[in-house]
């Protein structure tokens, strides 16, 4: 069930008028709860048993580690958690990929091996709940969560709905305090709320889906050699469907939230305007960023134990948020660039100790720089295998090969790409609450309404699963 | 610290919500029922609906449900344009379901079918020589296809049967949510890439009717044989190595679908004019095909075999025009069914036609 579906405005609206209607603050939460296993076990009713696993799991350990001050105790209990969450998400999503290098590897020096095949279906959403259970057991390692919390709190953290199944990924210590008092939800929540949804439909049904994603499809998927100008067209249009489409979707689930007067953290801040690498990571899938960085980079040392430690760390660190996004090597490349880029960025700015900051490039030229290598990048990320992006990157210098795509698709994703590096130089140091209560009431309603007749007359046009529901 | 903790977030903006969500509703509203109106006095429907994974999955799960008395058509675009399936449907008495999926090679899909034990009807197959050589090329909008319908078709309630219900029901009643043209594009697109585009119109049944009289034909003739030409200059022969492997890999999958009591037939949809050439310089069927159907375990058709298939004119020398479907459809029927000599629906003691093996 996605947010785009008839199925789930039912859903929506019928959860929302019983959650409302209800007064208990217990009995509100468990409708929560019912909702979000039930909107999770009509994917795939066997795997309900997966996230209930890692659930209970997770806030055994998490409450007992809370409970005991004995070190080595409290290791043990570290140590089992981690192979219990990590487990089971490196069992459905990296077991097939494991093996098949196994039986690759062992062929090269002469051996067949050949086992029986794993035809494993990833469980959706798998990536992000493990992170979330994961996060419960560490902060209370940590001891940044010190209280136990009950299993209907904990259970809601982890599957609560709207971000269940691709983000933002939430931290114990955003989600759980929001647990203990009744959310008081007002017209402002559900306005709000409303708006966010629609302008996140909007940016998954329209704009990703109706006028990107089937150029992207275009270009990548075809069997005859790209032109110069298709490939160009479709990396940025890739650029551009991947960012409509996963920050559509986090906007969806914080609106979603909100109805039910739940905050969740932002997970894109105009990514596209950034000024370098760290500040890329510090504005695109945020969740994901802070986790990773809170709860690897800094474990392992981050920046405190010498510059060759920092930069292996980053490395490293991004090798593994390759992995995270998919069980291919192309995702660690598209890791592993980006750790070049950060490793690359730290040792410039490092050397040349902010004598680089005083020179006298325009900010608007670093942002586009940025934009551009970053665009570059989503090629492996896209690909579906090694010879597609080789073949696109050659492709982008070709300037022989008769054009696949028409000009008004070209004049269309050109426009789209322009008007979005425009909207988020625009709004880079700006948020888009403080943009709308500037506007008067009628231009919002006016803005909100074509967006949503937008969204009623192209759904259903090619539409597509999320790109990140894949993860 | 950019957290929109919401209940304590000073940045949600507060005002004015209730009006503006009223004001939404009724222009909205309004907007969508004026384009409605629009759409249907200026027939803007009939350029029909685009086809998604959502749909050819609906199709699939249909396919499962069949039995014994129903036709799965597989392949490419030919038989998504060749064949009227509501004609085949009444001449045979047996449900037809179109699981062809545009410009995409097929063997994923009959792979699928064989592994599905609950295909037990006629799968009707459009072929070339080439499309028999695919299997090895997963990445490919048949395998995402494949991947949507595997990833859906274990839901509870069968989610996606009901989403496809609901979007159905809303298609019923709003035309213009069936539609292929939107306000953008009829605003914008030049009218001639509008009629171009409009040429096609996919049915919900995911059969496609093409009107080539809304189209320069001699420019869509050219810019074809182009395309099949690909990066040659002129067609020359292809040999292909292992041929009778790939036959053994179809055969095998045809074992399975038979020995359950399912039926399939392989159909080579016509081509003309260069487009024929160039698939016969490169492909001879005395070499490729013929060979195909000495190997094969299943019936094949080679509309060169047949007069009545052969005589069609076929505008960009690949596809029917919906003025010849039906006619295509009737002398097709005539050549696999054992009924369709007289066109009845269903035979006098009630069976469903059967093909002719």
């Amino acid at each position: 069930m996605t947010f785009d579906s008839a199925f789930f405005f039912i859903f929506f609206l019928s959860t929302l008028a019983v959650y409302h209607v209800i007064s208990s603050w217990d009995y509100r939460k468990v409708v929560l709860l019912v909702s979000s296993y039930f909107f999770y076990t009509i994917w795939n009713p066997p795997y309900v048993l997966i996230l209930l696993f890692s659930t209970i799991f997770s806030w055994v350990i998490g409450n007992k580690l809370t409970r005991t001050g004995n070190g080595q105790e409290r290791k043990i209990l570290l140590i089992l958690g981690l192979v219990g969450t990590l487990g089971l998400l490196a069992f459905f999503k990296y077991s097939a990929f494991l093996l098949d290098n196994l039986i690759q590897t062992l062929s090269l020096i002469g051996i067949s091996y050949q086992p029986p095949i794993l035809d494993l279906l990833l469980p959706i959403g798998i990536s992000f709940y493990t992170f979330q259970a994961l996060s419960y057991i560490l902060d209370c390692y940590r001891r940044t969560q010190v209280a136990p919390v009950s299993l209907t709190d904990f259970a809601l953290y982890v599957s609560f709905f709207p971000q269940l199944v691709a983000g933002p990924i939430v931290r114990t210590n955003e989600f759980l305090p929001q647990c203990r008092s009744l959310r008081i939800v007002t017209y402002s929540h559900l306005g709000w709320g409303g708006a966010l949804l629609i302008i996140g439909l909007f940016m998954k049904v329209v704009l990703a889906d109706a006028f990107l994603a089937p150029v992207v499809d275009k270009v990548y998927g075809s069997y005859l050699s790209i032109s110069g100008i298709d490939a160009w067209v479709a990396v940025f249009a890739y650029s551009g469907q991947i960012y409509f489409d996963f920050a559509g979707y986090s906007t969806c689930a914080i609106g979603v939230a909100m109805c039910f007067g739940f905050g969740l953290p932002d997970n894109f801040r105009y990514p596209y305007a950034s000024i370098g690498f760290s500040d890329f990571w510090r504005r695109w899938h945020i969740s994901l960023s802070r986790w990773i960085r809170d709860y690897l980079y800094f474990s392992v040392g981050g920046n405190k134990k010498g510059r060759s430690k920092e930069y292996r760390n980053l490395f490293m660190t991004m090798l593994i948020a390759g992995l995270w996004h998919g069980a291919s090597w192309l995702f660690v490349l598209w890791g592993g660039l980006h750790g070049i880029y950060l490793v690359l960025e730290h040792w410039l700015k490092k050397s040349f100790n902010g004598r680089i900051a005083a020179l006298p490039i325009p900010s608007f030229f670093l942002i586009g720089l940025t934009f551009f290598i970053v665009t570059l990048t989503w090629i492996p990320f896209r690909s579906p295998d090694v010879f597609v992006a080789v073949n696109m990157l050659a492709s982008l210098f070709d300037t022989e090969v008769v054009s696949i795509t028409d000009r008004l698709e070209r004049i269309e994703v050109i426009s789209i790409i322009v008007l979005l590096f425009i909207w988020q130089l625009y709004m880079r140091n700006r948020y888009v609450e403080h943009v709308v209560e500037r506007r008067h009431w009628v231009l919002r309603a006016i803005a909100l309404s074509v967006l949503v007749v937008s969204i009623l007359l192209v759904e259903g046009e090619g539409s597509r699963a999320y790109i990140y529901f894949q993860f | 610290m950019p957290i929109s903790i919401s209940n304590s977030s000073t940045r949600r903006p507060t005002q004015f919500w209730l009006r503006t969500w009223v004001f939404v509703c009724a222009l909205s509203g309004f907007s969508f029922i004026g384009w409605e109106f629009f759409n249907v006095a200026n027939s803007l429907w009939r350029t029909g609906t685009n086809d998604s994974e959502r749909l050819w999955a609906e199709k699939r799960i249909e396919a499962s449900q069949l039995g014994t008395a129903g036709i799965v058509l597989i392949g490419a675009s030919r038989i998504q344009l060749g064949i009227d399936t509501l004609l085949l449907q009444k001449m045979t008495g047996q449900k037809v379901i179109q699981l062809a999926i545009d410009g995409n090679p097929y063997i994923s899909v009959l792979e699928d079918l064989a592994t599905d034990e609950s295909i037990l009807g006629t799968i009707i197959v459009s072929t070339t020589v080439n499309g028999l050589l695919n299997s090895q090329n997963q990445k490919n909008r048949a395998s995402q296809y494949l991947n949507y319908y595997h990833s859906i078709s274990t839901h509870l309630f069968r989610f996606d049967t009901v989403e496809a219900k609901l979007t159905a029901i809303l298609r019923r009643y709003f035309r213009s949510r069936s539609n292929f043209v939107t306000p953008y594009k009829w605003a914008l697109w030049p009218k001639d890439r509008l009629a171009q585009a409009g040429y096609l119109k996919f049915n919900s049944d995911r059969s496609v009717e093409a009107n080539y009289s809304l189209v320069d034909v001699g420019k869509m003739y050219s810019d074809r044989v182009k395309r099949h030409l690909g990066e040659e200059s002129e067609a020359v022969y292809r040999s292909i190595p292992k041929f009778e492997d790939n036959i053994k890999h179809v055969n095998t999958l045809l074992t399975k679908i038979m020995s359950r009591g399912g039926r399939v037939v392989f159909v080579r949809f016509p081509t003309d004019k260069q487009i024929w050439e160039i698939d016969d310089t490169r492909y001879p069927k005395k070499l490729y095909w013929d060979k195909f159907a000495q190997l094969s375990i299943a019936r094949t058709v080679h509309f060169g075999d047949y007069p009545s298939l052969s005589g069609f004119n076929l505008p960009d020398g690949s596809h029917l025009d919906q003025s010849d479907k039906k006619e295509f459809t009737r002398e097709l029927s005539n050549i696999l069914f054992n009924c369709g000599k007289n066109y009845l629906s269903i035979d006098e003691d009630g069976t469903p036609c059967d093909l002719i093996r």
